[in-house]
């Protein structure tokens, strides 16, 4: 089953669009949503939420149809955005109060604890918080209803290294239950080389893959060498290629083809996922 | 629903000591203006209170919160529709009420009578100012509501003056609730209301946040 | 049982996992019948993909090092215990050699290295 169906969806704005994107988030684990500033994944998540009405296309969440069946699924997902856009006014307390009753799920004692945990004071008011405190209170309420889908658009960005690794951690602990899903939009890809199950990577409005991030990060490599080993047929093999006086550094989609081409005669190593980013928004090859 | 509505009462809870002085303030200047209706410190107090709540809705775009929770659009505006009913009702008891207090207290201030008949032609005015009010809320942008509001205000201020036209032929008795052409239009300030609400659902369920 | 990876080698994380898994067992540290952590136990302690330890799992399950079994977990497998013999044989061996050489290093006789043996046999009995 997948925790997300999404089919031929896409969205024009006069500069940018969301163009044709499908993509599946499978349950019980999770999925990684990469690509560059403006890329498209804001939207994505926002077409998922029922935020923004997408021009055409369907999205399923949990085996139900946005937005028609919206209501009764949100009680089972969870959803921390770094636009948490709470009653700025308001007390943690008071926020609880208002949000608590939506949810037939709702367990007080755990979001006591977190509150603990994340050294949040049920009296602060929502508009004293930083923004990374924000993030922490959306997660205390996202892991609160017994949610089984995480939806987390860019939820990092405004976090210290330090909580940054205890996030990780709490959602390593959170898909200890294999019903439970997440879909973790970013474009600090860090977090995600470790813990991130499948990568999907979307630039431009178009989706570039979908795949296991092991896969991925078997299929690319970064080949380095000297410039005396380029010419326009194996120019025209790279993602795309930084040249320099001192040799050449590129990004290379088939690494054993790579490998049998050059041999000994370059550097091969594997890429981190910022590097992959990185190098196809700068090559303007977009893949099916 | 009502989870909703009760969102609106902690939300204005802060508010309300800000709302009582606006009420207070109104009463007064339509006190001392013997010319002017004093049901209108209920309409202006109901009404006040609806921006501010309206306000307090998209200051910090809260929508987008507000629907990542298990409810959908039309439920947002149903509330928002009870919680305005709500607002005028209260407000227009409480103005009786302080009518009811100052009489007995101060039984020699002229103050015009007020009847039932007043109350409903306060209810109805809020009623027709909160049906044009919320579809342009739930369809326009937040600087589009920033010009809203302030129509507003004045539409409610020169509304002051031209209240006297119904109020004194009230007085006159030339025309009351009970006559067929005034109940006519309270039903279609009923009708009208109803009509707005199913308007505003159209819009807001067309519209990105 | 300790795994520790590196993300700066050039192996694959999930080689590293099972080398160091392999070794575990094969060096006895593991025995025929223990338990490994659960998959998502093991991703979550490693802070890797659950993809990862599956296939972990998958290749030693390959290598007959263990049995999974549906809903129970993973165990060390009893079944090549001839084979984990020979495994750890060749180890002990592969440490012979490394004596042998070191002693001839530091000129000693065959003979002296045996007598030495003996003494350090007794010492381990009464220890």
């Amino acid at each position: 089953m997948n925790a997300i169906e999404i089919r031929n969806l896409s969205k024009s704005y006069p500069l940018f669009k969301v163009d044709n994107i499908s993509l599946e988030v499978k349950k019980g684990y999770i999925t990684g949503l990469i690509g560059p500033n403006g890329a498209g994944k804001s939207t994505l998540i926002k077409m998922m939420l029922g935020i923004i009405r997408p021009d055409a296309g369907q999205i399923k969440i949990l085996g139900s149809e946005m937005p028609r069946q919206g209501i009764e699924l949100k009680q089972r997902v969870g959803i921390v955005s770094d636009d948490c856009f709470y009653y700025e006014h308001l007390s943690i307390q008071d926020m609880k109060n208002v949000i608590a009753p939506f949810y037939d799920k709702w367990n007080d004692s755990k979001f006591s604890r977190y509150l603990e945990q994340f050294e949040l004071s049920p009296k602060k008011k929502i508009r004293e918080l930083s923004k990374g405190m924000k993030i922490k209170f959306a997660l205390a309420i996202a892991l609160s209803h017994g949610a089984e889908l995480l939806i987390m658009d860019e939820p990092t960005s405004g976090l210290d290294p330090v909580f940054r690794r205890e996030l990780l951690d709490l959602l390593t602990e959170v898909m200890q239950d294999e019903q439970n899903s997440i879909i973790f939009s970013t474009h600090i890809t860090t977090d995600l080389d470790r813990i991130a199950d499948y990568i999907a990577f979307v630039n431009r409005g178009k989706l570039v893959f979908n795949d296991v991030k092991d896969d991925v990060l078997e299929r690319y490599a970064i080949v380095k060498g000297g410039q005396d080993l380029l010419d326009a047929d194996i120019r025209a093999k790279f993602v795309s290629l930084r040249e320099s006086a001192v040799g050449f550094e590129g990004l290379v989609d088939d690494r054993k083809q790579a490998e049998s081409l050059f041999g000994s005669y370059a550097v091969f190593e594997t890429p981190s996922l910022e590097d992959i980013m990185y190098y196809t928004a700068k090559g303007g090859r977009i893949h099916a | 629903m009502l989870n909703l509505v009760r969102k609106d009462f902690i939300v204005m809870k802060s508010s309300a000591a800000l709302i009582l002085i606006y009420f207070i303030i109104f009463s007064i200047v339509l006190v001392s203006n013997n010319m002017s209706a004093f049901f209108l410190a209920g309409v202006y107090t109901a009404f006040t209170t609806l921006m501010m709540s309206t306000g307090a809705d998209v200051k910090n775009e809260n929508h987008n919160f507000l629907i990542t929770m298990p409810i959908n659009r039309a439920q947002i505006v149903r509330a928002k529709y009870l919680t305005a009913l709500i607002y005028t009702v209260v407000a227009s008891a409480a103005c009786y009420g302080l009518y009811a207090l100052i009489r007995t207290v101060k039984p020699d201030l002229s103050l015009q009578a007020y009847t039932l008949d007043q109350l409903l032609t306060a209810v109805g005015i809020t009623l027709v100012f909160v049906s044009i009010y919320l579809p342009l809320f739930y369809w326009l942008s937040k600087k589009g509501m920033a010009v809203i509001n302030i129509v507003f205000m004045i539409i409610m201020i020169a509304l002051t003056p031209l209240s006297n036209i119904p109020m004194h032929l009230m007085r006159e008795r030339k025309i009351s609730f009970a006559d067929t052409t005034v109940a006519l239009i309270g039903l279609g300030v009923v009708l009208l209301f109803i009509a707005s609400y199913f308007i505003t659902k159209y819009l807001f369920n067309r519209k990105d946040l | 049982m300790n795994i520790i990876i590196s993300h700066a080698s050039e192996d694959p994380i999930y080689i590293q996992i099972v080398n160091q898994i392999r070794h575990s067992i094969l060096s006895g540290e593991m025995k025929a019948g223990d338990s490994l952590p659960s998959i998502r136990q093991l991703a979550k302690d490693l802070q890797v993909s659950v993809i990862t330890t599956k296939r972990v799992y998958e290749e030693l399950e390959k290598e007959k090092l263990i049995d999974s079994v549906v809903g129970k977990g993973s165990f060390v497998s009893g079944a090549n215990m001839e084979f984990i013999r020979e495994q750890r044989m060749k180890l002990l061996e592969e440490k012979m050699i490394e004596v042998i050489r070191e002693s001839r290093d530091l000129n000693m006789s065959e003979e002296d290295v045996i007598n030495h043996l003996k003494l350090l046999f007794e010492e381990e009995q009464t220890s």
